[in-house]
């Protein structure tokens, strides 16, 4: 079993200089209480650098290990850092150093080039070559299993959602559960037994080409042999092919959450751009039709002047026809009147008109056509001016525009706004991006991203067609065999085939093991997260959890029903539960460290899982935040399995003290 | 009696002010901008101009037109000869026209209420 002693820091993230961390030799729980931002992630951050050399960064991305020296180290002329771990495995003491340090010939170092990384370990005080450091923390710790150990409570409940999802990510953490209840070791056995399998059929394929009644089947045996030979080969190499890609979208999609923000920003402003473009062009054409427009337009500003002038040469043009159409209607009367002068005699009642009468009338017709007597020469001439001058004129009329104008004009105050604010927008996206640093190739991840998972349904899909060609010839394999089995009557060929089916027969146990076992252990995990669960959550409708083939656990409710969409709470407690009970059933013991792990609960669940801990494993370090639980109920609840608590003081923003 | 122009020259300060007017992008050129501010200035203060008077008046120091460039339909000179039945000289007027209309124009550039030029047109 693993248990850690100490740890010694040196200018490791806000930690400054050289400070020591005595975890004693005692089983139980030490605390670690610290405000936000005082380093409590960073030093589960320096357990897992002393361990496999990574940090991992709750939000955001760690750009360089050089972001983890001491700042204030820095300005002081102390570069690079380290952290050195003291172990006990089972009685043998390990102690791993590992340094960040400048090259020994750059005296200021200014970027990551100009330091190396150095790591060695020790045991019981004799240090081990390299191989045999890589190979000791494997067995120790595997990195595998290390989110089973060290774990960030505020991703917790992550499992259970990565477990449910049929993800690549999910596949590793049901291998990294398997690894740590030590399926594996029957797994590798099956692999092994296998393997003799097929050296039994290799000899009994040649015994069989021997005996001259089964010569034929041995030939054919032999020919699908080869065949099988191949397609496992292929789909081994297939299957590695697909390892190195589920690993390379492991990368990708970290990165592409890693910078999620900032392809966030690439990608709006590059919509921004479009956007822009397809404004200016816009303008550019509105400001063109405004253009053709606003070249004729003027004379439509001219209509009502025209029409005041069109309307005083109408009414001049008026009175002259006037004088024109009344002459022509006085022409008539007067020569009506003539004639009854003339005939003394009225047109209308055939009266006879006295002379005196006669006498008015003809005064009256001098009067009419002095009266009437129509347009002079010089007036005709001035209305067919007049006319022409209408026509004109008329012709001159325009239909005024400005309400086309004002809707382009609109357009254009609504372009040069919306481009205004694009400019705004991509000027600030471009301060973003330009202060987030080198942002080549961000941009492509998404596009790489995609192409890896479209590789990785090819090789899938690949894998799972070589699988059935292989099924289909060991079928045709077993059907050989049969055949030979039964001709075979002596010497080689019997011996061979006996030794085959003892083979056969073994790997058959391996393989019924192997399942017995993970029913077994997937029981044990049921039970002991069981056990868990029911001490930590403060609903006893909840009696238990159920596990699944993927080890996802359900809650189970008292009427036997499994309980829906749980609460983030509980999900996390369900986490802390299956944790708990992977380190019950795991071959591989050691002790859980927890940062935050409380999350969102409420002062029960806190308490609960405080009471648990000592349970949970043999060492536990937790990482809690001022007030993130009772300190007073904690040591009561803990009582003597509280070894230690230690404070993270704060000595100024870049300088954490461990007291 | 003066003969009628054959080249319309703006005034100085008028030409300046049509070059200011074309930088909106509103109008093709700048004879377009003259043509509207001589609209400008009849629509609005047809009453108060004198063109025989003004014609004495504004310099000739701006930007030159031909006159087969400026009115090729003949439009300019027909509506001028409408609107100023007694003039037997509408380029003159037509300069007069546009000079009196882009000083205006300048006025209200000046003032910032040249734009929306929609609502001038009302």
């Amino acid at each position: 079993m693993l248990h850690f002693l100490s740890m010694t820091l040196s200018n490791f993230g806000p930690y400054k200089g050289t400070q020591t961390i005595d975890f004693s030799n005692r089983s139980g729980v030490t605390i670690f209480w610290g405000d936000n931002g005082r380093g409590k992630t960073t030093l589960l951050n320096a357990f897992r650098y002393a361990l496999f050399g990574t940090i991992q960064r709750r939000n955001g991305v760690l750009r360089s290990l050089r972001d983890m020296e001491n700042i204030e180290g820095r300005d002081e002329g102390h570069y690079g850092f380290s952290v050195v771990l003291k172990m006990d495995n089972d009685g043998t003491i390990y102690e791993l150093t590992r340094q960040y340090r400048p090259l020994k010939e750059v005296t200021v170092p200014n970027s990551d080039d100009d330091y190396e990384k150095v790591m060695f370990l020790k045991k019981d005080g004799s240090f081990l070559s390299p191989n045999d450091t890589e190979h000791i923390l494997n067995i120790i710790m595997p990195e595998q299993v290390s989110r089973f150990f060290l774990f960030d409570g505020e991703l917790l409940q992550e499992y259970e959602e990565l477990l449910e999802n049929e993800t690549s990510t999910g596949d590793r953490i049901k291998e990294a559960i398997e690894k740590i209840l030590g399926v594996p070791v029957l797994t590798n056995g099956l692999v092994d037994v296998r393997e003799c399998l097929e050296n039994y059929d290799k000899l009994k394929s040649k015994a069989a080409q021997k005996d001259t009644k089964t010569r034929q089947f041995g030939l054919q045996l032999a020919a699908v042999d080869d065949e099988i030979t191949e397609h496992s080969k292929l789909i081994e190499s297939q299957k590695a092919k697909l390892s190195d890609l589920y690993k390379e979208k492991m990368t990708l999609t970290q990165k592409s959450e890693e910078t999620e923000q900032v392809r966030g920003w690439i990608t709006s402003r590059d919509n921004a751009r479009r956007l822009l473009q397809q404004r200016k062009d816009s303008l550019s054409q509105v400001r063109q039709n405004l253009c053709t427009i606003t070249k004729d337009a003027w004379k439509g500003m001219l209509a009502e002047r025209i029409q005041l002038v069109a309307d005083e040469l109408s009414q001049q043009i008026a009175a002259l026809e006037k004088r024109k159409q009344n002459k022509v209607v006085a022409e008539k009367f007067i020569i009506e009147i003539k004639k009854a002068c003339q005939d003394h005699k009225c047109p209308v009642c055939e009266q006879e008109i006295s002379d005196e009468y006669i006498g008015i009338l003809e005064e009256r017709i001098r009067k009419s056509e002095s009266e009437f007597s129509g347009l002079s020469e010089d007036d005709k001439e001035k209305l067919l001016s007049l006319q022409g001058k209408l026509s004109g004129i008329r012709a001159l009329h325009t239909a005024d525009r400005q309400r086309e104008i004002k809707i382009l004009e609109d357009q254009v105050g609504t372009l040069q706004i919306e481009i205004g604010s694009l400019s705004q927008e991509i000027s600030e996206l471009t301060d973003k991006i330009t202060k987030y640093g080198d942002t080549s190739g961000v941009a492509g991840i998404a596009q790489q991203l995609a192409a890896v998972i479209s590789k990785i349904d090819i090789t899938e899909k690949g894998i799972k067609d070589e699988q059935s060609v292989l099924d289909k010839a060991k079928e045709s394999r077993t059907n050989i065999n049969n055949l030979i089995n039964r001709q075979a009557s002596g010497g080689d060929l019997l011996i061979a085939t006996q030794q085959y089916a003892l083979c056969e027969q073994i790997s058959k146990i391996f393989e019924t093991g192997m399942t017995k076992y993970r029913e077994k252990l997937k029981k044990n995990v049921e039970k002991d997260a069981t056990e868990i669960f029911v001490h930590l959550s403060s609903d006893k409708d909840y009696i238990g959890l159920q596990i699944h083939d993927n080890y996802g656990l359900s809650i189970v409710h008292k009427s036997g029903r499994l309980v829906p969409g749980r609460s983030s709470g509980f999900e996390h407690i369900v986490a802390l539960s299956l944790i708990g009970a992977l380190h019950k059933n795991a071959p591989l013991r050691g002790p859980i460290i927890m940062d935050s792990p409380f999350g969102r609960l409420d002062p029960t669940h806190k308490q609960n899982i405080v009471q648990q801990l000592p349970e949970m494993a043999e060492q536990s370090i937790l990482l809690a935040y001022t007030g993130e639980i009772d300190n007073q109920l904690a040591r009561e609840a803990l009582g003597n399995t509280l070894i230690r608590e230690y404070h993270l003081v704060r000595r100024s923003s870049m300088n954490t003290n461990i007291e | 009696m003066a003969d009628d122009l054959k080249n319309i020259r703006l005034a100085a300060n008028a030409s300046s002010v049509a070059d200011s007017i074309l930088e909106s992008g509103i109008f093709e050129d700048k004879i377009a901008v003259a043509k509207f501010a001589l609209a400008y200035a009849i629509k609005n203060f047809f009453n108060e101009i004198d063109p025989e008077y003004l014609d004495h008046i504004y310099d000739s120091n701006g930007s030159n037109y031909n006159i087969g460039s400026i009115d090729e339909d003949q439009f300019l000179s027909q509506m001028i000869l409408a609107i100023y039945p007694q003039t037997t000289t509408p380029y003159r007027y037509v300069r007069v026209l546009m000079d009196f209309g882009l000083d205006k124009l300048g006025d209200k550039l000046r003032e910032g209420t040249l734009y929306p030029i929609s609502k001038i047109m009302i």
